[in-house]
């Protein structure tokens, strides 16, 4: 479980510290799905990458599995949104999904046939021998999925992850990841500006907003498994959410007009 | 794989076009524009060329033996250098300005200091050039890992690799392409270099050749040295683009494809 204990995070402004979020509390129970929804620059990313250990926060803490995360830990693992540039372009798609588990003791051998599984996993058995500029925006954030699935994390913090994807490629990727999700005792936690495609994905909402971002909403989203492209989004219900959020991100850029 | 630099891939009409110089050249001798003795005609350019044949392999080896010496040399300190400034703040903080002073002195200025340390022989072509070509290699191999795409930093410490670590396995494999592309201008720098020094003490080398030759009032000897010159650096620079490709293969086209 994460649990996110009155976390504040300030940026210099004018000489002065000014608030990007401000005593944010919740916690991620082991293999939820949440989706974190705001208005760009709130600090969805800086949220997510204080989770993952890589940005410390001015105040508050996090907790992983009662254990306060200061660093990054092999059980939180990060994707990024800019996947063409967290892959290393002079190792193989393969390489890359391997490099993954530097830390570990395995042998070569195995780090490389757990490597093909995971590349086997993301739909990209064939293109193992590939570098990254010679695949194409969705397969790079697919070896990114593998990679981190190679870490052996628990957790999977994805960060806007298919924000640079064609709507196809997007679709792909998003029943990739619930797929992933549905395997294994997995906990996802992804951030989105996308109000459907949070919802699609799963199974809890956590809206941001208001002039220094506060939770405005949280909830859970209980659209039925497994998820169709097609039905899910045109379920009725789908909707009703749909215009829950909105309204909630609406109110939380109400209060910053103020 | 497409061998874009072969020399048999350059277009028929580029040959065609040096060809037509030449004859242009043979023309404007033939006519007597030019004052004699200023322009040789090509034949007797070659002529002076494959007289001094026999010699010139020695000339041309110690111009590019020195080159490379330099090149070697300065490549390695500058490179050096570069990444301990890229990777070490205190080290960059504490001999920036004494660098930065250096950086500006122009190389053949210390040549009359080369000549007080050293004397008029080899140790001073490669001492100069081998300064001159250091900087590019500085610069790239700095600027190339600062550069490092901070993702890539992220993800490192995502996977949990340890500074050591990170210098070996990220770092320095993020810049390398940088550090190729400075180590391509620097033999470039340390070949200019080497013969601008021989023609200030023409003592051995393609530079030596023409500086006499001009004195000696040889223009047909002049011209055959600054061709030689000429061939010599197309050489270099041929070979340059092919190791550059190779070595930079895996980088993708941005890096290994460009001229």
């Amino acid at each position: 479980m994460i649990s996110i204990q009155s976390l504040s995070m300030t940026y210099p402004k004018n000489g002065a510290l000014a608030p990007v979020f401000q005593d944010l509390c919740f916690d991620v129970p082991d293999g939820q799905f949440l989706a974190i929804v705001g208005p760009s620059g709130c600090g969805k990313t800086t949220l997510l990458r204080c989770l993952a250990g890589l940005t410390k926060a001015a105040s508050g803490r996090v907790l992983y599995n009662g254990v306060p995360v200061s660093r990054p830990s092999p059980g939180l693992s990060m994707v990024f949104q800019d996947s063409a540039n967290s892959l290393f372009p002079w190792k193989t798609a393969l390489e890359n999904v391997v490099f993954a588990m530097a830390k570990g003791t395995a042998s070569t051998r195995e780090k490389r046939e757990t490597a093909l599984g995971y590349m086997e996993v993301v739909g990209l058995a064939r293109q193992d021998s590939c570098y990254p500029w010679e695949l194409s925006g969705g397969m790079q954030q697919r070896v990114a999925l593998a990679r981190a699935l190679a870490g052996g994390a628990g957790t999977l913090l994805l960060d806007e992850p298919f924000a640079s994807l064609d709507a196809q490629a997007r679709a792909e990727l998003e029943d990739l990841l619930l797929a992933m999700w549905g395997a294994g005792q997995r906990t996802f936690v992804i951030v989105t500006h996308d109000v459907d495609e949070a919802l699609y994905l799963s199974d809890r909402v956590l809206i941001l907003g208001g002039e220094a971002t506060n939770i405005q909403g949280d909830m859970l989203v209980d659209l039925p498994h497994p998820r169709h492209q097609l039905t899910t989004r045109g379920d009725p219900r789908f909707s009703e959410l749909r215009v829950a959020v909105h309204q909630l991100l609406a109110h939380g850029a109400g209060r910053e007009a103020e | 794989m497409k061998r874009a630099h072969c020399l048999n891939a350059e277009p028929l009409r580029g040959y065609a076009f040096v060809a037509f110089l030449a004859a242009l050249w043979t023309a404007v001798c033939a006519s007597g524009v030019v004052p004699e003795g200023q322009l040789p005609s090509p034949y007797e350019v070659l002529q002076a060329l494959f007289a001094e044949g026999p010699r010139l392999p020695a000339q041309v080896f110690a111009t590019l033996s020195r080159t490379l010496l330099a090149f070697l040399l300065g490549g390695l300190c500058g490179l050096g250098l570069g990444l301990g400034h890229g990777v070490f703040p205190l080290l960059r903080k504490t001999t920036n300005l004494a660098i930065e002073g250096l950086r500006p002195l122009p190389s053949v200025a210390l040549i009359p200091l080369g000549i007080l340390l050293y004397g008029m022989g080899s140790p001073l072509n490669i001492a100069v050039a081998a300064f001159a070509c250091a900087w590019p290699c500085f610069i790239s191999a700095r600027d190339g890992v600062r550069g490092v795409n901070p993702l890539l930093l992220d993800t490192a410490r995502t996977i949990g690799l340890g500074r050591a670590q990170t210098i070996r396995y990220v770092i320095l494999p993020a810049a390398f392409p940088a550090m190729v592309t400075g180590l391509r201008i620097a033999l470039g720098v340390a070949f200019a270099v080497e013969v601008s020094v021989e023609l200030v003490i023409p003592k051995q080398g393609l530079g030596a050749l023409a500086s006499t030759a001009a004195l000696a009032g040889e223009s047909g000897l002049l011209y055959a040295a600054i061709l030689a010159t000429g061939l010599v650096g197309l050489l270099l620079n041929h070979l340059l683009r092919w190791a550059t490709q190779r070595l930079l293969r895996r980088y993708g086209p941005q890096w290994s494809g460009g001229a």
